[in-house]
């Protein structure tokens, strides 16, 4: 049982550079393509709106911060499940550019220790390639 | 903010909580390798005082992960993972759907010009 791992977390390696990447996550058109049937959500920091999933709902969403060209944290609710906070975060890599999607309850990040009151934070040298995304690091 | 109130599983939020600390982790690891443990014997194998052990007790049981049994004088507790499935499932359907997005994304960005 993997009960260390209470996060859900994915990447995958996209055959394009970071900017057209960027595009894809960042403008809600691009996001109701592979995200959501439908989304109305700007892709700024403080922003809320909706994204209706498959099961035709809309479900309340919220950006809780976003780092230009590298990362966006939204919040969201989904029906039977807690609320949770989504991290995609991009690197570049000799294919391409890897994304990578940390997915998360608030409860977790609450209890360890309101990482959301950190603020932003500075993003590193993108050529270090060791970097993780930010929560990973804020529950190890 | 939206006029919808967030739905918030109270059940699958406490799991989480539950099982965001490192040393209840460690506790629950220890509760599935017996059938029950005393406090005291569980403050025996784990670095930590029996009054903080007793603290995470008590937050193990109300996420209902744990039951507390009397027994003469003194307290044996036990794993009751059935929660568990609630936030296991959670997790593997939130995983599933990622699976299908980012195919989705890495098909529509390989078919770009």
């Amino acid at each position: 049982m993997a009960i260390n791992d209470v996060a859900v977390r994915r990447e995958v390696i996209l055959p394009v550079d970071r900017e057209t990447a960027w595009d894809a996550i960042a403008d809600p058109a691009e996001l109701a393509t592979w995200l959501a049937s439908e989304v109305e959500l700007e892709i700024k920091a403080g922003a809320a709106g909706w994204l209706r999933w498959e099961d035709g709902e809309r479900h309340p969403a919220m950006v809780e911060e976003v780092v230009e060209h590298r990362r966006i944290v939204l919040r969201w609710f989904e029906e039977d499940g807690p609320e949770t906070l989504v991290e995609l975060v991009l690197d570049d890599v000799p294919e391409g550019t890897r994304l990578v999607v940390l997915e998360l309850p608030v409860v977790q990040l609450e209890a360890v220790g309101a990482l959301l009151e950190q603020g932003p934070r500075v993003i590193g040298d993108s050529s270090s390639g060791a970097r993780g995304p930010q929560m990973v690091a804020a529950l190890a | 903010m939206s006029a919808t109130a967030p739905q918030r599983h109270p059940a699958v939020d406490a799991v989480f909580t539950a099982l965001s600390d490192p040393t209840r982790r460690r506790v629950v690891e220890v509760l599935s390798q017996r059938p029950s443990v005393t406090a005291s014997g569980l403050a025996q194998e784990l670095p930590i005082t029996r009054q903080a052990i007793a603290k995470h007790l008590t937050t193990l049981v109300d996420a209902g992960l744990v039951s507390a049994a009397h027994e003469g004088r003194e307290t044996r507790y036990r794993l009751t993972p059935e929660p568990l499935a609630g936030a296991m499932r959670w997790m593997a359907s939130a995983g599933a759907r990622w699976d299908q997005r980012l195919a989705r994304l890495a098909q529509r960005l390989a078919e770009q010009p």
